[in-house]
């Protein structure tokens, strides 16, 4: 579509299928918000009068203060290691040529059809091993592991698409080749980077398989299992779950809110070739 | 001195490795091996220590669970109980991956639903000795105890049992009073109230079903309270393909959208509680456990709990609910502090704190006498209805270990089949009882 069919298009045919979606995207959420703002036992639509109180419940009755740490700690470490480790894997993937590459390739994305369920167990037995079991030290590492393939993946997609004179360029200006990658590609990856980065903090953020396997201290838990833990097996706070929930999404929707940009350009930028 | 743009860049990615290792190690540190799996032998140990307990079914019981343990260690100084909240919906998953990987518990909060599961892998202690030297022995219900008893294998006791939560009907008051209707006590009061209840144009229902998770067991429920039959098995075969439970899952199935919200074809308990305890709809068919939830909702007076209706006959028939009980583990190193933990949860003081807070039947026998119990009516009349003979018990076969997948994964979409209309009750029943039929086989090979 052309801009001019574009400003052609009568505003009702753009805005109606957008607030529809929206409409149907955002009630939800509504709903959420509404059982965690009215009190129990009402059944008003609007959250009037408003109440904090399932909030002051899953912050701090329910321990959700520190289920929050645990899942930023989770959640930061595994995106600033899942992005570390595959810059390096995806740069290897993008410059160099090497015999079992395509094999390589193959195996990264086969390992995307294996579920976390199914290696649960060997996991836990490998981390028992290394006394890591309760730790979330554990959890980390499941989740760095089990996305650095689509991210090293992605990363030697986006290293492919900055051109290589631009590398032999500073190495003829007497620069290395970690400097030249930090000096001219690095920043070129700077969309990329973010959009595999807050993929990987999102992931890890609501992960909950291996938090519930690997962890069982209650005060090493983290938010997807706090959540869980509040519905019991024929009894639920629907207020605190709800309040629950939305700790839960608030910094999900900051990281997207502030990365929208960086993310759009980022996933378009790994597309273009490979 | 100046910095060019390369160190600076640099500078940066240096730090950041640096507090990613930082923060890495800091969460690295006080990991531990997890502790046993099945089959490893563990000890009695000193009768002092850290012992770990897994409550089965946390969120609303935490607070209580967690007063009793304060309780404890206030009378056992030397032993420290870790509480560990596992989610019910994942604890099936938590203790399979810890029998085949370790880190068991001590003590763990095991239903008779999985029981056979867990005990069928080696990782549970057979009690009954340690009960029969303990004040217990005398104190328990005996109907609980057969019933643990028969979940895990019907040889050894593996639990003990501290609590039942009997199905209850509940029905809104308010509405009944208005539209002129009599409680639903039998089973044709249950059908007109939910014919004269419904309003589709003004969102009000008569009964909400149950179609998503858990709607099997809930439909057995109504099948057999119609029928009047009282036993599972006739011989080796089941009867849950009887003409008579043929005809009546297919009327209460007809319920569906004529006296239903369209949306209970997705119900799992969650959803169904959450729409009873906000709407306009006058029947929920559930358990004891979300009494609390519906005083909070609706308070005292805009609703009962009753048992099931009963048939014309009079007779009232149920199908068992899975007892709750305490198991300790084969691997523990502490199993004289686990047994002493045990006992003490079980004892009348905590059971009965335990249950009045859960509002289900207490198993511990002085703990059913105490005033709360005939307070709270929905466990009164449930109390009632299992001592005074009133009652025929329809024992689920919680002891198959194939029975959880049976009644849930392999036969809820073809309940929202019947509820669609797209299966018939019979062919629902027959395939139904074709897979009972070969698991009770392939149990009685087993246990041969």
């Amino acid at each position: 579509m052309t801009a001019t069919t574009l400003a052609r298009t009568p505003r009702w045919q753009i805005y109606t299928p957008l607030g529809l979606y929206l409409a149907f995207t955002l009630i939800p959420f509504y709903w959420i918000l509404l059982f965690a703002l009215r009190p129990t036992g009402s059944t008003s639509l609007v959250p009037w009068p408003v109440t904090f109180a399932h909030f002051d419940k899953v912050w701090t009755e329910r321990s959700f203060a520190t289920f929050f740490q645990n899942s930023l700690l989770v959640g930061v470490v595994s995106m600033v290691m899942t992005t570390l480790v595959a810059l390096a894997g995806g740069y290897a993937l993008a410059r160099f040529d090497f015999r079992i590459k395509r094999a390589f390739m193959l195996a990264l994305l086969c390992s995307q059809f294996i579920p976390g369920a199914l290696m649960l167990v060997p996991l836990f037995e490998i981390f028992a091993e290394l006394r890591m079991i309760n730790s979330l030290a554990s959890v980390i590492l499941a989740e760095t592991v089990f996305q650095l393939p689509l991210s090293m993946i992605l990363i030697s997609g986006f290293i492919k698409n900055v051109p290589y004179v631009l590398e032999e360029a500073a190495w003829v200006d007497g620069c290395g080749r970690f400097r030249a990658f930090c000096a001219v590609v690095l920043p070129m990856l700077r969309p990329g980077l973010i959009a595999v980065g807050s993929f990987a903090f999102v992931h890890s953020w609501n992960h909950f398989l291996f938090a519930l396997m690997f962890l069982s201290d209650q005060g090493k838990q983290t938010i997807p299992v706090g959540l869980a833990t509040l519905m019991g097996a024929d009894s639920v706070d629907l207020g605190a779950l709800a309040a629950g929930g939305v700790v839960a999404a608030v910094p999900v929707v900051i990281v997207f809110a502030f990365i929208q940009k960086w993310l759009v350009t980022g996933f378009s930028a790994g597309a273009v070739k490979g | 001195m100046t910095t060019t743009p390369y160190t600076c860049t640099r500078r940066r990615l240096t730090a950041t490795l640096a507090l990613a290792t930082a923060l890495a190690l800091t969460a690295t540190a006080c990991g531990d091996d997890g502790g046993g799996a099945a089959g490893e032998k563990g000890g009695e140990g000193s009768g002092r220590g850290e012992i770990v307990f897994w409550d089965n079914n946390t969120a609303v019981r935490q607070d209580i669970w967690k007063e009793i343990i304060e309780d404890f260690e206030e009378e056992n100084p030397d032993i420290d109980v870790k509480y560990v909240g596992v989610p019910a919906e994942s604890v099936q998953s938590k203790y399979d991956t810890a029998i085949q990987g370790g880190g068991l518990p001590d003590v763990g909060g095991v239903g008779a639903a999985m029981l056979a599961g867990i005990a069928a892998q080696d990782a549970l202690e057979p009690l009954d000795k340690r009960v029969e030297k303990s004040a217990l022995g005398d104190e328990l219900n005996p109907a609980m105890v057969d019933s643990v008893r028969a979940a895990g294998g019907g040889v050894d006791l593996y639990t003990v049992p501290t609590s039942a939560s009997n199905g209850v009907l509940y029905y809104r008051t308010d509405l009944f009073e208005s539209a002129g209707l009599e409680a639903p006590t039998t089973w044709k009061k249950f059908y007109e109230a939910a014919d004269k209840l419904t309003d589709k144009s003004n969102n009000r229902f008569g009964y909400t079903i149950r179609g998503g998770e858990g709607s099997i067991a809930q439909a057995l429920d109504a099948m057999y309270g119609q029928s009047g039959i009282g036993d599972f098995w006739d011989g080796d075969e089941t009867t849950v393909n009887d003409p008579k439970n043929v005809a009546a899952l297919k009327k209460y199935a007809a319920l569906y959208k004529k006296a239903t919200p369209s949306a209970d074809l997705n119900n799992d308990f969650t959803k169904m509680v959450a729409q009873w305890d906000s709407g306009q709809i006058g029947m929920l068919s559930h358990n004891l456990g979300s009494y609390q939830d519906h005083v909070k909702a609706l308070g005292e007076d805009k609703f009962r709990g009753l048992p099931n209706p009963t048939t014309e006959a009079g007779v009232r028939v149920q199908v068992s609910n899975p007892v709750d009980g305490l198991g300790l583990f084969k691997s523990s190193k502490h199993k004289k502090a686990a047994w002493k933990f045990i006992e003490f949860a079980a004892s009348h003081e905590s059971n009965s704190k335990w249950n009045e807070s859960a509002g289900a039947i207490p198993a511990n026998t002085k703990a059913a006498k105490d005033p709360w119990v005939k307070e709270a009516e929905p466990t009164k009349l449930a109390a009632e209805a299992l001592d005074d003979g009133s009652l025929k018990i329809v024992q689920l076969p919680y002891y198959l270990p194939d029975w959880n997948t049976i009644s849930k994964a392999e036969n809820e979409p073809d309940f929202q089949k019947v509820l669609l209309g797209k299966m018939s009750a019979k062919d629902f029943l027959d395939s139904l009882a074709e897979q009972l039929n070969e698991a009770q086989a392939e149990w009685k090979q087993q246990s041969r």
